[in-house]
């Protein structure tokens, strides 16, 4: 696919999200031009780095942002370097039907993005957490 | 893409508009704060909302909520909507279409 994959690296920090987004929508319109896919991606990735913005601040280094496709499915994955391992992916579900006096916003992001995209997926290795987000264009 | 506003509009309602994350919380925070009474927001040109936006959505419900007052979120495009379906917005929040 022309232009595919694309990759690049971003400071970790909340403010990189703009150049983020705009990186994702270049990337993904090669996929499809469908802007579903662009949204649901841009809810999971913000979801996961600004996880990794207040969760692993020690790693120093900028967080790479790569966009595939793989086999018909948009593929996204964050590498974010020398960093300890925290599988945020393994948050427990938020419950949803408390009443709203119980309600706390945590971990809702994540599980959007699991209800919402096909596949989120954690691993460690060299010292890198890699988060990979798969989803299928509609038709 | 990242363009957002929130803005009190002359007849009440709050408009928010563009793309709600979490780069524009503390603008959108400080105009959701200032809230005192039941107020309907118009979402028809709310494109994106994160886990972020929805946070600062749940925060003002719960406060108005404790003074007999609500958000009332109106005219959801289809992202907004499916997104809120998810969280179960509809729950605690009343959603005109």
């Amino acid at each position: 696919m022309t232009g595919l994959p694309a990759e690049k690296e971003f400071p970790k920090k909340i403010s990189s999200l703009p150049d983020i987004f705009l990186f994702l929508d270049d990337s993904l319109g090669k996929v499809s031009p469908d802007r579903t896919l662009l949204h649901l991606f841009s809810l999971a990735v913000e979801e996961f780095f600004t996880n990794m913005v207040k969760y692993s601040p020690e790693g120093t280094r900028d967080v790479r942002v790569r966009v595939s496709e793989e086999g018909g499915m948009a593929v996204v994955t964050l590498v974010d370097r020398d960093v300890q391992p925290f599988d945020v992916t393994a948050a427990a579900t938020p419950d949803t039907t408390l009443p709203i006096e119980m309600r706390r916003p945590g971990g809702l992001g994540i599980h959007l993005s699991r209800e919402l995209l096909d596949a989120v997926e954690y691993r460690y290795e060299d010292r890198c957490s890699t988060i990979t987000l798969k989803k299928r264009p509609g038709p | 893409m990242s363009t957002f506003s929130i803005t009190k509009l002359d007849n009440g309602d709050l408009a928010i508009v563009g793309w709600f994350d979490a780069s524009h919380a503390d603008e959108a925070a400080a105009v959701l704060d200032t809230l005192s009474g039941t107020t309907r927001v118009d979402l028809k040109e709310l494109e994106y909302i994160s886990s972020m936006g929805l946070g600062l959505l749940l925060k003002a419900q719960k406060r108005l909520t404790a003074s007999g007052h609500s958000l009332i979120l109106a005219n959801t495009t289809k992202m907004v909507r499916d997104v809120f379906k998810i969280a179960r917005f509809d729950l605690i929040f009343k959603i005109e279409e």
